[in-house]
């Protein structure tokens, strides 16, 4: 359950307010009286919030005379969540979306999986051996491997899944991945790695470079992957949703296969048995499954699709719902409900988010100024204040948790009289010289609240006075890949737990670095040695030495990790802040053989 | 009376093929395209994108892209190369869906019954359907009886109660409602179980009409209240009819023609589907597909939603200038 699903609409929150009196009238409902906190849109508390508190204060004070009510499940072994909406698409080899690779994951077991420590496990695989070059990877299918249905999964599937990823005519979003990595992959796919048309690609001899691709089934256990490269992060991306081994009989059921429960047949820990579009599906526990995430104790998981996050609140409250993620503005109200408090549970993230400067663009080609920006932004107030303390501040860009995360790399700690002196040691001199500062975002009563804030930063550190300049949501991303802005922002959350996910897209060219015009020759040889790097310290630390290069050359500033709390009832067992993952499709995942619902 | 409702019937093609044109124009120029969501998350590579453009004919000209869409095109096949002829939204293919990565079409998305549940349509339209109902068949008579109960009680009581259904919002209504049925009386659950064929269409059925409702209510009111004045009722009262004969012969008959005029756009937007409405209740309809479409740009499916709208639009106006004729003998059509 990703936070951005639970954003809360500005519209409940204004409607709420309004709604106080009314509820004040209705002889008080102290359940619903926490919702009446995000009445205060994005910054400072609402006067309706204010007026609102003794009620809610008052609440709990009359409450000890009679005894708490203990929290019961509706039924035991049934996990409820919100997952704010209908996916578009749940094919493995087209789907991208957190709210899509959520279904996937349920259904199917890739290769490998997560271990609690986001190290690459074997899932479906019962082993896997590496060549002693790094270019030979050997799985081996668990001995007697089902599909939910009871039909035998061989290596035969995984082949046929790598296959349709790679295979041109597939086109997923995520068919990139791969290119270079395994052999053939980006002869074969060579729209999507080499840039071709699809005409072109069509008159290649595509049956040669599907023999010549690196993924074979070697007998009905063992399957072999081939790369083109040492690659150890391979693991990881072999325990991602891409290479869900999909059935061939399934998928020739016609494009939107995947639309029917009953063709949703995979080999994961659960049995999609009902989806009623757009509002729940049900998943029931596969006898079948023999993976590292079972045996599993649920019976059953029912997501649900509510958009508004003010009505999931109240299922929650009303409990129809077991977990529910908290928005920034419901945090002060969930914090003094003494019911509410005593259910948070505090997740970390998967994404950090940070200010782009263009360095195509003045003045941000001088590293100076881009150096002094980053000195002239005060974080800890910046979480504090906006987000509540949730999530983490973030000086380097892989966040807390992961594999490579430098919690000592703080080289631009808030600072403005060391902004000052940078900034003058700049090409610029003075801040008077500078151009104008436009600072572009997306557009949102939210994030209009935030930049306002993020300007007044910049007036009070540097005395520059930086021109507001929303974009609608939708025009903002295609802005930041096609002309990105001078100074704008934006985030990016991981793939999968491995450094390479995050340093490589600072390469110069890369899916990030182009966004900013970054490149550095020293940071692209490192990275390069970095990725093909078998000896696993000696990888880290070159990816280290990267990562200290991109914030030194600050093409692009960090600001915070996503994370914060979020609600779990009681009896729900097994998600607990050591037993959750930042990569968890649903908080307690790769814990699932632990996770359980208590009567 | 049959030419003129064809007249009517061929009269909406080409408004259907501005608005079409208008949505889908007005949709393409807008910044920003189908593969630009999700701005934290690693993006289509440009190789893919190429694909993708040229797999739904975003690499043509605006007018074929335009004419696809709408009325046909010969679209090549990527497997064989070879042109095969594909009916556009005239032919009932709205075309497939960006959001689905073309995998699902939006009739499929809107219209589809698949393994016994119904479609989205099916979801709005009874929804709005039972709006309508609830706000005519309370609305109608308290309007009536507020009118001939002019200022009592019970008129006072009614304007308050249908002017505070106007001013308030779906959205607090809904919320209003779930509040104090769902969470303080548990009468209803937050989140609805639609296997249950009546209660979960209660609470938005409430909420969904209670704005019509008041504006109803008010309309009657006002409407009985003029032809009250007129002096065709003085003579009927004066000739010593019943009072019920008046009030249902001569006031209701004269007094809903203004009401009925309002029940056209009234239906067809109620039927499309709202937006709050499905929110809040977690109705699987239309409305906030079309919505999320917009900032998806799902371009077929915006299209498609404008011209649904507008061709129920159409329908509900001409129901109501035929029920017109019925109503009201003055007025014939030829």
């Amino acid at each position: 359950m990703s936070l951005r699903t639970l954003r809360k609409s500005a519209a409940g929150a204004l409607m709420l307010a309004l709604l106080l009196p009314i509820l004040a009238a209705c002889g008080g409902a102290p359940a619903a009286a926490p919702t009446t906190a995000p009445a205060a849109a994005t910054t400072a508390p609402a006067t309706t919030t204010e007026a609102a508190a003794p009620t809610e204060a008052a609440a709990p004070t009359e409450a000890p005379t009679t005894a708490p009510e203990p929290i019961t499940s509706a039924e035991p072994g049934v996990l409820r969540i919100n997952v704010g909406s209908e996916p578009d698409n749940v094919d493995p080899q087209l789907a991208s979306f957190v709210g899509e690779i959520q279904y996937i994951m349920m259904a199917y077991q890739g290769l490998m999986t997560f271990d609690q420590d986001m190290n690459p496990i074997p899932g479906a695989a019962e082993s896997v051996e590496v060549s002693a070059d790094g270019l030979k990877y050997t799985f081996k299918i668990r001995p007697d491997s089902k599909y939910s249905d009871g039909t035998p999964l061989t290596a035969k599937n995984f082949e046929y899944a790598w296959k349709r990823l790679a295979n041109p005519e597939t086109a997923g979003q995520y068919q990139s991945l791969p290119c270079g990595i395994i052999k053939g992959y980006s002869e074969w796919s060579a729209a999507a790695c080499q840039g071709l048309t699809m005409t072109e690609t069509m008159a290649l001899d595509l049956p040669a470079l599907e023999a010549a691709y690196g993924v074979k089934a070697i007998d009905d256990s063992t399957l072999e992957i081939e790369l083109t490269a040492p690659a150890p992060y391979f693991l990881s991306m072999a325990a991602l949703w891409i290479g869900a081994p999909v059935r061939e009989e399934d998928v020739a059921k016609g494009e939107d296969w995947w639309y029917d429960a009953e063709n949703y047949v995979g080999n994961g820990p659960f049995i999609l048995s009902e989806w009623d579009h757009g509002n729940k599906a049900v998943w029931e526990a596969n006898p079948n499954y023999n993976g590292p995430l079972g045996p599993v104790k649920l019976k059953k998981v029912e997501y649900y699709m509510i958009s508004d996050s003010q009505v999931a609140f109240q299922a929650y409250q009303n409990g129809e719902l077991d977990m529910l993620g908290v928005s920034p503005e419901d945090l002060s109200a969930v914090e003094t409900d003494p019911v509410l408090s005593q259910e948070i549970v505090n997740v970390t993230g998967s994404c950090t988010f940070y200010f782009g400067f263009n360095t195509q663009k003045a003045p941000f080609e001088d590293v100076k100024v881009r150096q002094a920006f980053a000195q002239a932004f005060d974080r800890e107030a910046w979480n504090r204040d906006i987000f509540g303390n949730m999530g983490s501040v973030a000086y380097s860009f892989i966040p807390p948790g992961f594999p490579g995360y430098q919690p000592d790399l703080k080289l631009w700690p808030f600072d403005p009289e060391a902004a000052k002196a940078t900034l003058a040691e700049s090409t610029y001199g003075s801040v008077d010289k500078l151009p104008e500062i436009k600072l572009t975002y997306s557009a949102s009563a939210r994030n209009n609240a935030r930049f306002e804030w993020v300007a007044a930063q910049l007036k009070t550190n540097l005395g520059i006075d930086a021109v507001l300049d929303p974009v609608d949501a939708t025009a903002y991303t295609a802005l930041t890949k096609t002309d990105p802005p001078q100074l704008f922002s934006l985030g990016w959350c991981a793939d999968y737990p491995d450094p390479q996910n995050w340093i490589s897209l600072f390469q110069t060219d890369g899916l990030l670095s182009s966004r900013v015009g970054y490149s550095n020759p020293e940071f692209d040889a490192l990275v390069k040695q970095a990725d093909v790097e078998q000896d696993a310290a000696k990888r880290a630390e070159l990816y280290a030495q990267a990562q200290e290069l991109l914030v030194t050359d600050a093409p692009i500033t960090f600001t915070r990790n996503d994370g914060g709390p979020v609600l779990v009832k009681p009896y729900v067992q097994g998600v607990s802040e050591e037993s959750i993952t930042p990569i968890d499709y649903w908080l307690g995942f790769f814990n699932l053989a632990n996770v359980d619902v208590q009567p | 009376m049959s030419a003129y409702i064809i007249r009517r019937i061929l009269w909406q093609i080409p408004v259907l093929l501005i608005v079409g044109m208008m949505t889908f124009g007005i949709a393409k120029m807008t910044p920003g395209g189908p593969f630009d969501t999700e701005p934290d998350r690693r993006q289509l590579s440009p190789a893919v994108e190429k694909i993708l453009r040229q797999k739904f004919g975003m690499d043509l000209p605006f007018w074929r892209q335009f004419t696809r869409y709408m009325f046909f095109d010969w679209v090549e096949n990527p497997k064989t190369g070879e042109p095969e002829f594909q009916w556009g939204a005239i032919g009932g293919n709205f075309g497939p869906t960006y959001a689905s990565r073309g995998n699902r079409t939006v009739q499929q998305e809107l219209f589809e019954e698949r393994s016994g549940k119904p479609s989205r349509f099916y979801y709005s339209a009874r929804l709005g359907i039972q709006a309508l109902i609830f706000a005519v068949v309370l609305g109608i008579p308290m309007g009536v009886l507020a009118a001939l109960r002019q200022n009592t009680i019970i008129d006072y009581l009614i304007l308050f109660l249908s002017t505070f259904f106007v001013s308030l919002s779906t959205l607090i209504v809904g919320f209003l409602l779930v509040i104090v049925f769902a969470v303080n009386l548990k009468w209803f659950t937050v989140i609805p179980d639609w296997k249950d064929p009546i209660r979960p269409w209660i609470l938005p059925t409430i909420a969904l009409g209670s704005t019509s409702l008041g504006f109803i209510t008010r309309l009657t009111r006002s409407s009985v209240l003029e032809v009250k004045r007129q002096d065709y009722i003085r003579t009927a009262q004066a000739k010593g009819l019943a009072d019920q004969i008046v009030v249902w012969r001569h006031i209701l008959k004269n007094a809903l023609l203004p009401v009925v005029t309002v029940l056209g756009p009234l239906a067809a937007g109620l039927i499309t589907g709202t937006l709050y409405t499905e929110i809040i209740f977690q109705v699987p309809g239309m409305g906030n597909l079309l919505v999320e479409a917009i900032a998806k740009r799902d371009y077929s499916m915006i299209t498609s939603g404008a011209l649904i709208f507008v061709f129920f639009l159409g329908v509900a106006n001409l129901l109501v200038d035929m029920a017109y004729g019925a109503i009201d003998p003055r007025i014939s059509y030829k």
